[in-house]
């Protein structure tokens, strides 16, 4: 699922060790989210959301072909 | 597992290792035949458990390595991993388990382990689906 995470991180200034610190979990986590390789549930979904101060559906785009 | 507590696993596993080590030679003297196996255990044990108080001494000097390490033991990708990981390698297992079987029936003619694997991985297949069922209830 294609996402916004790298963008708002940039735009914050975050490093991706500081963005995983933050939301608690490691550093790999975060480069598969941002390279759309991992899905995260939706309680680690909302906690991103929430941190860049966003709603959930800017920060993940969801297409028909995710399904 | 944190780092702390990674230490003092991993001294106690060098002191159980370097214990089967040395019990092994001991038993060497003394020309018994498990004397190999046991200061071969100990001896792997032992080299683990070095290997992994190196990494545990290697993260200690980088708290933000510590930090990341700590936090990719439980979290959620981790865990999806190990659960997929896990469930593929049983379902890898059922098949070279059945494979194995007739093998051992048909090719080597030792229908006693071609029963036994048969057997274990009908059992295998029973406790996937109760646990199936349980689930499938819980959620």
């Amino acid at each position: 699922m294609k996402n916004m995470i790298e963008q708002r991180r940039r735009e914050r200034g975050m490093t991706q060790q500081q963005l995983a610190a933050a939301l608690g979990v490691s550093r790999q986590t975060i480069i598969s989210l941002e390279g759309g390789r991992y899905n995260p549930s939706l309680l680690l979904a909302h906690a991103i959301a929430r941190l860049f101060g966003a709603q959930i559906e800017e920060i993940f785009l969801f297409e028909e072909d995710d399904k | 597992m944190k780092l702390r507590e990674q230490k003092k696993c991993g001294l106690l596993w060098l002191g159980i290792g370097a214990a089967l080590f040395l019990a092994g030679l001991a038993l060497q003297a003394r020309d018994t035949a498990s004397a190999g196996y046991v200061s071969g255990f100990g001896g792997g044990l032992a080299g683990v458990s070095i290997a992994r108080l190196l990494r545990v001494r290697r993260l200690s000097r980088d708290p933000e390595r510590a930090a990341d390490y700590d936090a990719s033991l439980t979290d959620e990708r981790t865990v999806y991993i190990s659960n997929k990981a896990r469930s593929m390698t049983f379902f890898i297992c059922v098949f070279v388990q059945l494979a194995a079987s007739m093998l051992a029936i048909l090719v080597f003619e030792q229908v006693l382990v071609g029963q036994v694997l048969c057997g274990l991985t009908c059992l295998q297949g029973l406790l996937y689906t109760i646990l199936y069922w349980h689930y499938g209830r819980k959620y």
